[in-house]
């Protein structure tokens, strides 16, 4: 038995975040962040504007932005990954002021989808993963955002935009600066 | 006294592009054929013969994209002068003006010779070292797609002297891949190239090689 959970920590260490653990916490961040939002308010939550990971030793700090009227609010959960899936518990909620988000088009099972495309093109022209110390995505002109903060002889930023393009599939593009809607922006 | 009147009249004749001595040599607004294809030179003056458009000038294709916004693929073989260079025109006016343009120029000789420029809604992205490893003084094989139905358009280009696989990550430039790597989109629906000291073997256009 204790070789079995051996073996199982040696595939799945909590701190490795290799192949899709941003897209697991934001999955699973989403999910936490309807069932919370329903709790305290007794409707179905709004589709997330947005979203903050934050790597902090073997957690990530998920934020999962969302829209009350024209102000920006947020969930925060502590995320810890689990093999193929991720566990989030709720660390908090803020307000952020006020925010209009610029477009619509998709929403937030479509941002996590579009972090693999992003992570594909990060990987194989910027930095590995475990560079990633945050990354933020949102939505603005129709295109997933990403602005991603990674360690690379110092601090650097990356930035990409992705949408869909013939089909399902997200492509992304590299860009040179964040782009517009950037939400809680500091 | 004779003779001098005639001279303007010679040199009016000629200048309207009625009479070529040289039947090879295409000006402005001659329709020529290419293979199979049909075109028509726009500016300079090109040899079109042979199986190949040779010298400087820029040539519009009939073949054209049924709108703007739409992606496209074109094979283009070339050799070049030093300091000569083409340049695949997509999604231009019959001008050839306002299109998403690829441009291919030779300086010198050896790995490093061959530059790469994109240009399109007057912004301009120079690739780096992409074509570092070819030399522009050889003949060159290039698979260029547009993909003009995103904005800014997306270009993917391979070598095809080192094989016809046209996935991504055989490409030895993909703008989606570069910090800011397009410039822009084309805004019409021709197609067409751009000699200078260059000879062109084979251009032909289909459908986009890659499509995400």
């Amino acid at each position: 038995m204790k070789a079995l959970a051996l073996v199982a920590l040696l595939v799945y260490p909590a701190s490795s975040f290799a192949g899709s653990s941003w897209q697991y916490v934001t999955s699973e961040a989403t999910e936490s962040y309807s069932i919370d939002y329903k709790t305290d308010r007794g409707q179905n939550a709004p589709e997330p504007a947005g979203f903050s990971l934050v790597r902090e030793g073997e957690e990530t700090v998920a934020k999962v932005y969302y829209l009350d009227a024209s102000a920006l609010n947020s969930y925060s959960y502590g995320c810890h990954l689990h093999g193929d899936h991720a566990h989030c518990h709720q660390e908090g909620k803020a307000e952020h002021g006020s925010y209009a988000r610029l477009s619509s088009k998709y929403n937030a099972a479509e941002m996590a989808k579009a972090i693999e495309a992003s992570l594909d093109i990060f990987v194989r022209k910027v930095a590995p993963e475990s560079a990633i110390q945050s990354m933020k995505i949102w939505e603005a002109e129709e295109m997933i955002r990403f602005s991603i903060a990674y360690e690379k002889s110092g601090p650097k930023q990356e930035f990409l935009a992705c949408h869909y393009h013939s089909g399902t599939e997200m492509d992304c593009h590299r860009k040179g600066n964040a782009g517009p809607g950037e939400p809680d922006k500091n | 006294m004779k003779t001098l009147k005639l001279i303007p009249l010679m040199i009016a004749l000629t200048a309207c592009g009625g009479d070529y001595k040289d039947a090879d040599k295409s000006a402005p607004g001659q329709d020529v054929s290419f293979g199979n294809q049909k075109a028509r030179v726009v500016n300079g003056t090109l040899d079109v013969s042979g199986g190949s458009i040779k010298g400087t000038g820029s040539i519009v294709f009939d073949s054209r994209f049924e709108e703007f916004k739409s992606g496209g693929s074109y094979a283009v073989d070339f050799n070049l002068e030093d300091g000569g260079s083409v340049t695949i025109v997509s999604h231009a006016n019959e001008s050839l003006a306002s299109g998403f343009e690829v441009q291919y120029l030779r300086q010198g000789s050896g790995p490093g010779s061959l530059k790469v420029s994109l240009r399109a809604q007057g912004a301009v992205w120079n690739a780096v070292n992409q074509f570092a490893a070819i030399d522009a003084a050889q003949a060159i094989r290039i698979q260029t797609d547009v993909h003009n139905d995103e904005s800014p358009a997306h270009s993917i280009t391979w070598n095809r002297n080192l094989g016809d696989d046209f996935a991504k990550e055989k490409a030895i430039l993909n703008t989606a891949e570069e910090v800011d790597g397009s410039p822009g989109i084309g805004t019409g629906v021709r197609w067409g190239l751009i000699l200078n000291k260059a000879t062109v073997t084979r251009a032909d256009r289909s459908e986009p090689k890659f499509e995400d």
